[in-house]
């Protein structure tokens, strides 16, 4: 997928979603994940440790809530919950090309404004994501979002060295990037 | 390898540099950024002392032992922060700090702009406060 420059979706990104999950759902979850693999459902993944199996129930219930309230393109939804983290993680890396783990990776990155463009470089068991941002000075509070984006983004390369880094688009020197491929460009 | 005391020592001593450079008037962005950092390296070093990595370097020589490739030490660091429960209250406030300490690598002249004096500031006087505060609260350094 080299140079391959994504078009901005204005939807809501699957990814995005999942993190509003998260937000919703504010507790102790090890790990969430929503992966859609028809065209007319998606499902919902949650891994907890067996420490927090008497939540167990309690998660469930909430999610549900949360599903209600949330409507996603009118699709059918479904949850399916695993505690058992290794058997969720073999199951995502089997499903994906490199190709859609990026695509999945950048998603979630893509609907803040101030990012402009991503660059990527994947070499066997390393991804490094670049990330360049348009505002003018260091923002705490989205970076910080951005930080929470990447830490699921790393789960989802499982058994691969995910690194990002981040910087300002104005200050950068762009051959520093000669070794990177981009991947989403604004506008 | 370096002992708590001498972790914590470096750290303290760090810390106070940043605060002359910083106060009442910053000298300089990138050295208050960059002291910063490694105060609260040393800070989180001294508070793996008492956890099951004990020390960083020992740590990352293991961990490469029969492995092609293994991360840098403070991309292992930023993993281990985020690995514990304990730590991970502070992980981005850490990531802060290293962001801000690294861009200097690779970032134009006027990126002081960027990581202007109310980055530096924040990193002071919230970011490492916040970072000590979560490792004194788990008893994982002594504040003194």
């Amino acid at each position: 997928m080299n140079d391959q420059t994504l078009v901005n979706n204005s939807n809501q990104s699957s990814l995005s979603r999942t993190l509003s999950l998260i937000t919703y759902l504010d507790k102790d979850i090890d790990e969430v994940a929503e992966l859609s693999f028809e065209s007319n459902k998606r499902f919902f993944y949650v891994v907890r440790s067996s420490k927090y199996k008497s939540e167990y129930e309690a998660t469930k219930g909430i999610i549900k809530e949360y599903l209600m309230r949330t409507v996603i393109n009118g699709k059918y939804m479904d949850i399916v919950t695993s505690e058992d983290e290794t058997r969720w993680r073999q199951f995502t890396s089997m499903i994906m090309s490199d190709d859609e783990l990026l695509i999945q990776s950048i998603e979630a990155f893509v609907s803040y404004e101030e990012i402009c463009e991503i660059y990527y470089c994947i070499e066997e068991s390393y991804v490094e994501l670049f990330i360049l941002l348009n505002n003018d000075s260091y923002n705490f509070e989205l970076m910080h979002q951005l930080y929470n984006i990447e830490r699921l983004v790393k789960r989802m390369w499982d058994g691969r060295f995910v690194e990002f880094h981040y910087a300002p688009e104005k200050y950068l020197d762009k051959k520093f990037l000669s070794n990177y491929h981009i991947v989403y460009k604004r506008g | 390898m370096a002992t708590y005391q001498e972790h914590y020592d470096q750290a303290k001593h760090n810390e106070e540099i940043a605060d002359l450079l910083l106060n009442p008037k910053c000298c300089s962005h990138a050295w208050v950024t960059i002291i910063t950092f490694y105060a609260a390296l040393q800070f989180v070093e001294a508070a793996f002392t008492r956890t099951i990595v004990k020390h960083l370097e020992e740590y990352h020589t293991n961990l490469k032992k029969g492995k092609s490739e293994v991360p840098g030490k403070h991309t292992l660091m930023q993993q281990l922060i985020e690995a514990d429960p304990r730590l991970r209250r502070f992980a981005n406030e850490y990531r802060d700090l290293r962001i801000g300490s690294e861009a200097s690598r690779y970032l134009k002249t006027g990126y002081s702009q960027y990581f202007n004096d109310d980055f530096v500031r924040r990193c002071f006087e919230v970011n490492l406060q916040k970072i000590k505060c979560e490792l004194n609260r788990e008893k994982l350094i002594d504040v003194v």
